[in-house]
C-alpha cells in the first residue's frame, strides 16, 4: 500500500526551518499541479523541466513572505504563481517566423480546413497535428489572450478559476476569451487566404 | 455557438488528449538545492544587513565630522585676508635685502 501523502503546512514549516526531507516533500506534493500548469502554458521553445523548476525556485524563494489565510489553500497561492511565471515566460518569447501552408504537415492543414470550414469533418488520428497547429494559431494572440484560451480550452478551467489563477476579473476573462476566439478564427481564416501562417 | 468556436473546440479536445502523457519525474534533489540557495542567499542578506549596521552608521558619522571639519577650515580662511599678505614678494625682498 502507498504511504499517505505528506501534509502541506508541516513540510512548510519545515522547509521555513530548512529541513532538507520538508523540501523533498514539498516538490512532490506540488510537482503534478506546478508541472501541469507549465504543461499546458510553457512557450514553444522553453522545456517544461526548465519553467517547472523557475516556478519551483519562486515558491521557495517567497516562501518566507507567504501569508497564510483561512479557508485558502496553498495551492492556490502557488498556481498563481506558477501561472504568472508562465506569462512572463510566454512575453519573454519570441514568435516563429511565419511558415507556408505548404509546408505545414498534412494533419495540420486538415485541421486548418476543418476550422475554416473546408472540410466538414475533422481530420482522425492527428492528435499531435491538433496540438502544432492550435499552438501555431495561439502565437497570433497577445500573452494574455494565449494564457485565457490555455486554461479556459486546454485546461478546462472556468472563467471564475481563471480569474483566480491569473487576479484578472471573471467578466475580464470571459470578455477577453470571446476576442481572443474571434481573434483565432481570423486569423484562420488570413492564413487560408494568404497561404502563411 | 458559432460554427468555428464548435470546431475550435474539437480541436482543443484533441490536442487535450495528446497532452495527456504522464508527467516528468521529479527531482530528489531540487527541493534541498532550493532550500540551500534560499538560506544562502538570506544567509548573504543578513551578512550585508550586518555590516551595513556597524559601518553604515559610523562611515556616516565619520563623513559629517570630515565635512564639518572641512567646513570650518574653509570658513576661516574666509575669515582670514587673502590678499594683502604678499609672501612671496616679502620672502623675496627679505632674500635679497641683505645682498
Amino acid at each position: 500500500m502507498d504511504a499517505a501523502p505528506p501534509d502541506i503546512w508541516p513540510c512548510l514549516e519545515g522547509v521555513l526551518a530548512g529541513d532538507d526531507a520538508a523540501a523533498c516533500d514539498l516538490v512532490c506534493l506540488l510537482h503534478p499541479l506546478v508541472m501541469k500548469i507549465v504543461r499546458a502554458n510553457r512557450p514553444n521553445r522553453m522545456s517544461e523541466e526548465d519553467l517547472g523548476q523557475e516556478v519551483f525556485a519562486k515558491v521557495f524563494d517567497r516562501l518566507p513572505s507567504y501569508e497564510r489565510r483561512d479557508g485558502v489553500p496553498f495551492e492556490h497561492w502557488v498556481a498563481r504563481l506558477a501561472v504568472r511565471t508562465c506569462l512572463d515566460a510566454i512575453r519573454a518569447e519570441n514568435r516563429r517566423p511565419e511558415v507556408r501552408l505548404a509546408d505545414l504537415a498534412d494533419g495540420e492543414q486538415a485541421w486548418l480546413d476543418y476550422l475554416t470550414q473546408r472540410s466538414e469533418t475533422s481530420p482522425m488520428g492527428a492528435e499531435n497535428d491538433a496540438v502544432e497547429i492550435m499552438e501555431r494559431l495561439l502565437e497570433g494572440l497577445s500573452p494574455e489572450d494565449r494564457l485565457v484560451i490555455r486554461l479556459m480550452d486546454l485546461q478546462e478551467h472556468s472563467a471564475a478559476e481563471v480569474s483566480r489563477l491569473t487576479g484578472w476579473s471573471a467578466v475580464g476573462v470571459r470578455v477577453r476569451a470571446f476576442r481572443a476566439r474571434t481573434r483565432l478564427r481570423r486569423l484562420a481564416q488570413e492564413a487560408r487566404q494568404k497561404g502563411h501562417l | 455557438m458559432n460554427p468555428f468556436d464548435r470546431r475550435w473546440r474539437e480541436l482543443a479536445r484533441t490536442a487535450r488528449a495528446a497532452q495527456r502523457k504522464s508527467l516528468p519525474e521529479v527531482d530528489a534533489l531540487l527541493g534541498p538545492q532550493l532550500l540551500r540557495r534560499g538560506m544562502g542567499s538570506s544567509r548573504r542578506g543578513e551578512a550585508v544587513e550586518e555590516l551595513w549596521r556597524w559601518y553604515g552608521v559610523r562611515g556616516l558619522v565619520a563623513s559629517m565630522t570630515i565635512l564639518m571639519v572641512c567646513l570650518a577650515l574653509a570658513w576661516r580662511a574666509g575669515r582670514e585676508p587673502a590678499l594683502g599678505r604678499p609672501a612671496v614678494e616679502n620672502a623675496v625682498a627679505e632674500t635679497f635685502s641683505w645682498l
